[in-house]
């Protein structure tokens, strides 16, 4: 993630079947270990920077049952890591799902693995019905960021503090707490946070590196960006988005339509939205949930990176220019798409000055 | 090759050998000699890379979180053992790696999430170690009040129950225990290959035992000599039949190998006792006493404090290769299916004893393949068995 590319890379919820699409198609996600190891490689080799996982523990019914089938992500990424060479790999924790001292040592252990590749991502968790598989109570909106803040410094204090320490917060009463080793080399993980609510907000501000955003309205991009990094100039902005597209704009348009209106799971896309309104998730007004079905069924309501290259590279342009660093993206097959980003959609960014070339290997 | 045969837990060895404790800081060792054991990232994963190709059959970690303190602050520097067995299993071919979890620690949803990645991410070489109770001082790390000493072991029966449904059951189910209330509990993807990961558990007293007794595959057990050994193995075995259950039993050894057995005493005799971290092993058992550990032996572990300072207790196996090897071999035929095995420093030492011990055991008729070879088929009856779903 380190590196100096202007717009950066990731896959984005290859850990879970089906990825970000609810499609019929056969040619669908199927979120095998060996597959995600093979899109792992197949990114790291093209250049991409990272790889990002959904936190799921259930799928959501119907028929193709989409995300039913999830990795771990701490273990997931741990093992990508000792798998791989260069690219990050982010672990995706639900805070109330864990404890802040377990989860420190988790994320030390896969950051030692991965030679300071590992990056973690901290969601509070929206998903009722998640929370009640553990029997675990999903507290109000607002304070789920004060659990959250509490989890956080503790988790920070574990990597940094070279005494033992006792924490008396309102969530955690904690006694001696210390852990060795710290992260690899001095250095922290990169956390990155996809709160975009006001106290999500207000919560990165203080505590991440990174910050995911889901993109709401084409129209204000460049103004939520600015709102979101609020001055702060070393803090990366990231969205998450979906991309289906093709050589031309006919392809593309054609296979758009095969994988989202001939085999698409509308009852699929329906579900998530209810999900979605069920967990109270007030960064995004109700009637937006509504607006965005068909986005749900493409990519789960991420950004649309959809059409021909040209026109996928210029709005790739665009969100680089409004002040994006990056995206997390999903795709059809993770594997199969591979050689056209490679081949096609790379090379034109780069062009651009938006990605440098990835050096020849050295033979 | 079938996935089986790359299960080396399944490997056709009468006494499976494994590597205890290298996620640690000096390993099993309280021992202030400057070779002890870093346990840094890349030693194990060398050391794992080096037992796997010489056909160990698994590695077995322990679940620290805070150092005893003395000198050398032994287990200061711990990696948390599931995903330190998912980086290592992503980086071998065949040896099964074990996470070593304490059931209070973690949510049993979680926990049965990350077994399956492991397994997945290993093609089924994932194994489970679980740990129902611990030193309350680790624990007070975590805010968790530890209960009851019998009410331990109901906890880990629930706990377990609930990760053993999500690995097997395809319908959501709910749960109402005394300690878990869940709602709908489901999970994807089942473990690897229609099978199981390994469970394993230590349990020492009679609520311990019972416990491993009815759920674990490996029940580790203090070895505490070979003449008291029989006896343990028989009443373990005994235990389980009265249960319809089959056991394998395991212990963990202390292995100084030398070219002369007098020279391995003397290196015992200089690690264990002159670089003895004394105060380190008093802060260890102090921990003990102080907590309530009830292992019925808790007197005999803390009388030889020597065997403390050479590996957590552990029975010690010294002398030259021929010596080492019988005493494995006479190990074995009491009827341990496996040994753990600690060594001052794994990566220094474990090439001898490959090079010298793993024939000698061959030619003994305990072990009978060295090469990371194994048949596809488990042995009926010769310990750690494949555990059909």
């Amino acid at each position: 993630v380190y590196n100096g590319n202007a717009f950066k890379l990731g896959l984005f919820a290859l850990n879970c079947g089906s990825g970000l699409t609810q499609t019929n198609a056969p040619e669908r996600w199927e979120a095998t270990w060996d597959n995600n190891l093979r899109a792992v490689r197949l990114a790291e080799e093209a250049g991409l920077e990272f790889a990002l996982p959904v936190a799921r523990w259930h799928g959501y019914g119907g028929k193709t049952d989409t995300r039913g089938s999830a990795l771990e992500t701490l273990t997931w990424a741990t093992a990508l890591l000792a798998a791989t060479e260069r690219i990050a790999v982010f672990g995706t924790v639900h805070v109330a799902l864990v404890n802040p001292i377990f989860a420190a040592k988790q994320v030390v252990t896969a950051h030692n693995v991965g030679h300071g590749r590992f990056g973690l991502n901290v969601v509070s968790g929206w998903n009722l019905s998640e929370f009640e598989m553990f029997g675990t109570e999903m507290r109000e909106h607002d304070e789920r960021y004060a659990f959250t803040e509490e989890w956080v410094t503790i988790v920070k204090r574990v990597w940094t503090e070279n005494e033992p320490f006792d924490f008396d917060g309102r969530y955690f009463k904690l006694r001696g707490v210390f852990a060795n080793p710290k992260p690899y080399d001095g250095k922290l993980p990169l956390l990155m946070s996809a709160g975009s609510s006001p106290p999500g907000r207000a919560f990165a501000r203080r505590h991440a590196d990174a910050l995911f955003m889901v993109i709401d309205d084409e129209n204000t991009i460049a103004h939520d960006i600015r709102s979101i990094r609020d001055g702060r100039e070393g803090v990366g902005v990231f969205a998450s988005g979906h991309l289906i597209f093709r050589k031309t704009e006919r392809e593309a348009a054609e296979y758009y339509h095969y994988i989202v209106h001939e085999m698409g799971d509308w009852a699929m896309a329906d579900h998530l939205l209810a999900a979605r309104i069920a967990g109270g998730a007030r960064s995004l007004s109700a009637e937006r949930l509504k607006q965005l079905r068909e986005r749900h069924l493409s990519g789960a309501g991420t950004y649309p990176l959809i059409g021909g290259v040209d026109t996928v590279v210029q709005r790739i342009k665009q969100l680089s220019e409004a002040g994006l660093d990056g995206m997390a993206i999903g795709l059809v097959n993770y594997i199969d798409e591979m050689p056209l980003i490679r081949e096609e959609l790379l090379p034109r960014l780069e062009r651009l000055g938006l990605r440098r070339p990835l050096l020849a290997p050295t033979p | 090759v079938s996935a089986a045969g790359r299960f080396a837990m399944y490997s056709a060895n009468r006494l499976k050998l494994g590597i205890f404790g290298p996620n640690c800081s000096s390993g099993l060792a309280v021992t202030k000699v400057p070779e002890r054991w870093s346990g840094s990232w890349r030693d194990n994963l060398a050391l794992a890379r080096m037992v796997d190709a010489a056909g160990i059959e698994f590695i077995l970690p322990v679940g620290r979180w805070k150092g005893y303190g003395g000198v050398t602050d032994p287990s200061a520097e711990t990696f948390e053992t599931v995903t330190w067995a998912t980086a290592l299993l992503a980086a071998t071919q065949q040896v099964t790696v074990f996470g070593t979890v304490h059931a209070p620690l973690i949510h049993p949803v979680y926990a049965a999430k990350m077994f399956v990645t492991a397994d997945h991410a290993s093609e089924g070489r994932f194994g489970l170690n679980v740990v129902c109770g611990w030193n309350q001082d680790e624990f007070d790390m975590f805010g968790t009040e530890q209960r009851g000493h019998d009410d331990r072991y109901a906890y880990g029966a629930e706990w377990l129950e609930i990760v053993m449904r999500l690995w097997t059951e395809e319908t959501p189910f709910d749960y109402d225990g005394a300690y878990f209330h869940l709602k709908h509990a489901q999970a994807l993807p089942k473990p690897y290959g229609g099978e199981r990961p390994l469970i394993m558990n230590a349990g020492a007293s009679p609520a311990g035992k019972a416990f491993a007794v009815r759920h674990a595959d490996d029940l580790f057990t203090r070895l505490y000599s070979l003449e008291q050994a029989v006896d343990d193995v028989r009443d373990i075995h005994a235990r389980a039949a009265t249960l319809g259950r089959s056991i394998n039993v395991c212990s963990t050894v202390n292995v100084v190998c030398r070219p002369t057995t007098s020279e391995a005493e003397e290196y015992y005799r200089y690690f264990a006792d002159e670089m003895a971290d004394w105060e380190a092993i008093d802060n260890r058992s102090g921990v003990a006493l102080k907590h309530g550990f009830q292992s019925a032996q808790y007197e005999q572990y803390h009388a030889d404090r020597m065997r403390q300072a050479a590996g957590y207790g552990s029975y010690p196996v010294l002398g030259d290769p021929d010596r080492v090897a019988g005493e494995l071999a006479k190990i074995s035929a009491i009827g341990f299916a496996g040994l753990a095995l600690g060594f001052v420093n794994y990566l220094a030492e474990f090439p001898y004893f490959r090079d010298e011990v793993l024939p000698r055991l061959e030619r003994l008729g305990v072990r009978n393949l060295t090469t990371g070879q194994h048949s596809q088929e488990p042995l009926a009856g010769t310990g750690i068995g494949k555990i059909a779903l």
